[in-house]
């Protein structure tokens, strides 16, 4: 009997219980499995990965004509910072983008394969996208925070998620500011507008806000490119903290802050998954020579 | 700001520190188990030593994990590079230790010859010098770096004195010649720690100070 985690509560919450039980889960589990072995490269279940949080198998991602994602499977373990690194283009946005199923509005889209997350493949049909998201938080390149208070930003999904009592909010957001290393450098001005913020207190303004409604998954995608030295620094360390909590994927241009922030690190060339493993052997000697070619700067 | 990396760096530090206690003890052990012809003590070395090659491996692995994942700089970077340097010394250490347990107890002649040099007080005085080296470290202090080049000046006049005595005593009594080369075998293991301590405290020196004093250590400590 597989444990039953959040995600199959939220289908329970959100009545879609029938059919998630029953003999249906282990067949999710066992499609296509034969194939991978077939192909080769597989990353699943690789000795020493803690606890699986999420698993994608066999994904591939087609924008059109241009395939973005060729046959991607891969354990992500849970509470430990996963560094996606590779040559643009190479689809770390696009992988990271099908773990909350934030491809789907995409146009001309096409996504085989499955993602799953605590035992349930998050692309079933019954799955609430709503409840899903609330789950898997998402921090972005750019800060995205909205033209209001430091304070609303942070009660924002509180908010959307039906919570109206006031000292909830203020508790909720100061734990939230706190856990983003921020509380210290706003709590006197919570009412002021958020764009007066720096960048890098943006951006983890914008963290604190993925936080607050208590998301288990955080994705990342480069979330320090465009700030400073200190400020990167510090979400680095917050990054260190935060895996206690939470399962951190991050994607990231630069090959040392991979080194610095991730437990586990993915190699991704045009598409493909080359090399997936412990970030300390990763960057101490890798299996591939992709690998290493990319990470001492001996690419193309 | 707290970086963990400093957290691991302090790990890294500490393990060092605990494997100098080993190779400390190592040395007793085998220096006391030789003056004392005592086969059990010499044993014993045996299990430091085991000790030893498990943390100079582990030393190993963190220091070079941290190098490549963490990119330290300054001072970081001089006391992670200076950790596996010291880390290769103090392993060396352990392997000049063994090699004197190896040579425990004594035979009757060895015993007759070791009365007529001052092998005891090399041994003390080599002690001595391994614990300033790895006190320098552990403290952080550069002063201390003087009484390690003082203290492997000492050694250094003790080998030649030991040298020349036993060569005397082999060329006028041929019997003793075994016993004799053995005795200077010892001698020069003591010698070996003795430089080995030396290049600790040389590169504790670089560490803290960020100064080049290998080969030189005497102009510019004096
Ligand atoms: N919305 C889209 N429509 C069409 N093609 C897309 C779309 N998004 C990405 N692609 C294509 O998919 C491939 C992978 O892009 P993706 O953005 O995932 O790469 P990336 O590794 O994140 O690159 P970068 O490091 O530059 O951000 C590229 O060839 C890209 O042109
Ligand atoms: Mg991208």
């Amino acid at each position: 009997m597989k444990q039953r985690g959040t995600f199959e509560t939220v289908l329970e919450t959100e009545d879609f219980e029938e059919g998630f039980r029953g003999g249906e889960s282990s067949m999710i589990e066992s499609v296509g499995t034969d194939e991978r072995k077939a192909e080769g490269k597989n990353f699943r279940e690789q000795p020493g990965l803690s606890e699986i949080k999420i698993r994608a198998g066999d994904l591939n991602v087609h924008y059109g004509t241009v395939h973005a994602l060729k046959r991607v499977t891969m354990d992500i373990p849970k509470q430990r910072v996963t560094a996606l690194i590779g040559p643009s283009g190479c689809g770390k946005s696009t992988f990271l983008r099908t773990l909350n199923r934030m491809n789907d509005t995409i146009p001309n889209i096409r996504i085989t394969g499955e993602v799953v997350i605590d035992g349930v493949d998050i692309y079933r049909p019954d799955i609430n996208v709503v409840s899903l998201r609330r789950l898997i938080g998402m921090v972005f390149q750019k800060s995205n925070p909205f033209p209001k208070s430091v304070f609303d930003n942070v009660a924002y999904g509180l908010r959307l998620h039906g919570i109206r009592d006031f000292g909830i909010l203020e508790e909720r957001a100061e734990a939230s500011l706190r856990r983003a290393a921020l509380w210290d450098e706003v709590k006197d001005r919570l009412t002021k507008s958020a764009m007066e913020l720096s960048g890098g207190q943006q951006q983890r303004l914008c963290i604190a806000r993925a936080l607050a409604v208590n998301p288990e998954i955080i994705l990342m995608d480069e979330p320090a490119s465009a700030l400073d030295p200190i400020s990167t620094a510090k979400i680095e360390e917050l990054l260190h903290e935060l895996k206690k909590n939470f399962t951190i994927v991050i994607v990231t241009h630069n090959m040392q802050q991979a080194a610095r922030v991730s437990d586990y690190t993915a190699y991704f060339y045009l598409g493909e998954l080359i090399e997936f493993g412990e970030t300390n052997k990763i960057f101490t000697a890798p299996e591939k020579k992709e690998t290493e070619d990319y990470i001492t700067g001996r690419f193309g | 700001m707290e970086r963990h990396f400093h957290e691991e760096l302090k790990e890294l530090t500490q393990k060092l520190q605990q494997m100098g206690f080993f190779a400390e003890a190592a040395i007793e052990k085998a220096t006391d188990g030789f003056l004392n012809s005592s086969g059990a003590l010499a044993r014993k070395v045996y299990d430091d030593e085991n000790v030893i090659n498990r943390l100079e491996i582990e030393i190993d692995e963190k220091g070079h994990n941290l190098l490549a994942l963490a990119q330290p700089v300054a001072g970081d970077l001089r006391r992670v590079v200076t950790v596996l340097k010291i880390n290769t010394d103090l392993e060396r250490m352990g392997d000049h230790a063994v090699n004197i347990a190896q040579k425990t107890p004594l035979l009757p002649s060895e015993l007759y010859l070791i009365e007529k040099i001052p092998l005891g007080e090399m041994a003390q005085t080599t002690q001595k010098t391994v614990r300033a080296a790895l006190d320098c470290f552990v403290n952080g202090d550069s002063e201390l770096a003087r009484h390690v080049l003082w203290h492997d000046d000492k050694i250094d006049c003790y080998y030649d004195t030991i040298y020349s005595h036993l060569g005397n005593f082999m060329t006028k009594e041929p019997s003793l010649i075994g016993a004799g080369m053995k005795l200077v075998m010892i001698a020069h293991d003591l010698e070996r720690i003795g430089d080995l301590a030396n290049n600790i405290a040389e590169n504790v020196i670089y560490m803290l100070q960020g100064k080049e004093v290998r080969h030189h250590a005497w102009q510019v400590l004096r």
